[in-house]
């Protein structure tokens, strides 16, 4: 293609639109037509775009499915019911985190009070054999008055 | 039944109101889906999740507008949602002339309609729609109200909520966006 056929086609095809929607002045519009008539690729391009725009005027009516009101009806029941679970669901499962966590601090409660009673008399004993060594039996450090008891 | 009766019917949950409201206006919906995502097992899945939409939500329905105003707005914003929930189909980007396989996955398996079409009016519907669905948001849904479902520029500016030569402004600009994006399209094309 020539450069001076080049430089026709794209402005050709700047002015398609233009042609299309009728707004190109006389001379303009001879010239484009005359462009057309000798270069097919332009023919080509707008014969692509006017197909192309005109298939929404050959478009079918899709016809609706006879049985959309029974399907409708059939869906809203269904969601009736999950939404009655749903609900149940919204309700119950608060109450039996609340029951498992009063249970478990009750158990806690009760495994923790049987551990200190046993650790209580563990202590009393340990405490009271610390306390017969090491706190108030000063033998070991007063000497001096284990001769009076030896006496 | 009148329209007002229709409406306080069906907010009483009276079910052959709700069967009537389906007659009458099923078609309506169905092309309006239609119209934005051009296949018609998603239509007719669209189709029923306007219905079951409209019977949530016709307590909401105050009656300044008209009861087919308000359902094309409900069938436009779940053609909106849904072709943005599944963007990927419709890039009108993703159609690269030089490879007829990007052009197949336009919504080949699901376009059962398009049985009796010619391939190459496929093909043509199927760049067109990808073109419509890459405009502004506000000129696809007044083009294709437009063009496609033969909805009056009355009609539209209530559904929009606009004014009337804002609709025609719309449509006006619509159309020459897509002939550029056709051109462009084609032009990668050229022999």
């Amino acid at each position: 293609m020539s450069k001076q056929n080049k430089m026709k086609c794209r402005e050709i095809h700047q002015n398609i639109s233009s042609y299309l929607n009728g707004s190109l002045s006389g001379q303009e519009f001879e010239n484009f037509e005359s462009h057309l008539e000798t270069c097919t690729s332009c023919a080509q391009l707008l014969a692509n775009v006017t197909s192309t725009l005109s298939s929404i005027d050959v478009r079918a009516q899709l016809q609706p499915n006879p049985y959309l009101y029974t399907r409708l009806i059939q869906e809203i029941e269904n969601r009736k019911q999950k939404g009655w679970i749903a609900g149940m669901q919204r309700i119950l499962q608060p109450i039996a985190f609340v029951a498992i966590l009063i249970i478990g601090v009750y158990l806690g409660i009760g495994l923790g009070n049987n551990y200190v009673v046993i650790d209580e008399e563990y202590a009393s004993t340990e405490m009271q054999n610390f306390v017969d060594d090491y706190l108030f039996n000063d033998m070991d450090y007063e000497p001096i008055e284990s001769f009076l008891l030896d006496k | 039944m009148i329209e007002t009766e229709l409406v306080e019917a069906l907010k009483q949950n009276n079910s052959s109101a709700f069967k009537e409201l389906v007659e009458r206006y099923q078609s309506m919906v169905l092309n309006t889906c239609y119209g934005f995502v051009n296949d018609s097992d998603d239509a007719a899945d669209l189709t029923q999740e306007v219905f079951i939409k409209i019977y949530d939500s016709i307590h909401k329905f105050r009656g300044d507008a008209k009861l087919s105003t308000w359902i094309y707005r409900i069938s436009v914003n779940k053609s909106l949602n849904f072709i943005r929930a599944n963007k990927k189909r419709y890039m009108f980007g993703a159609i690269d002339a030089e490879n007829n396989i990007q052009h197949q996955n336009l919504m080949v398996a699901h376009d059962s309609d398009s049985a009796d079409a010619s391939i190459e009016q496929t093909e043509r519907s199927k760049i067109l729609f990808a073109a419509i669905n890459s405009l502004s948001k506000n000129q696809q849904i007044a083009f294709s109200l437009n063009k496609l479902d033969n909805v009056s520029y009355n009609e539209i500016a209530e559904i929009m909520n606009i004014s009337l030569p804002a609709v025609e402004s719309l449509i006006h600009r619509a159309k020459l966006n897509l002939q550029k994006k056709l051109i462009n399209y084609y032009k990668k094309n050229l022999p």
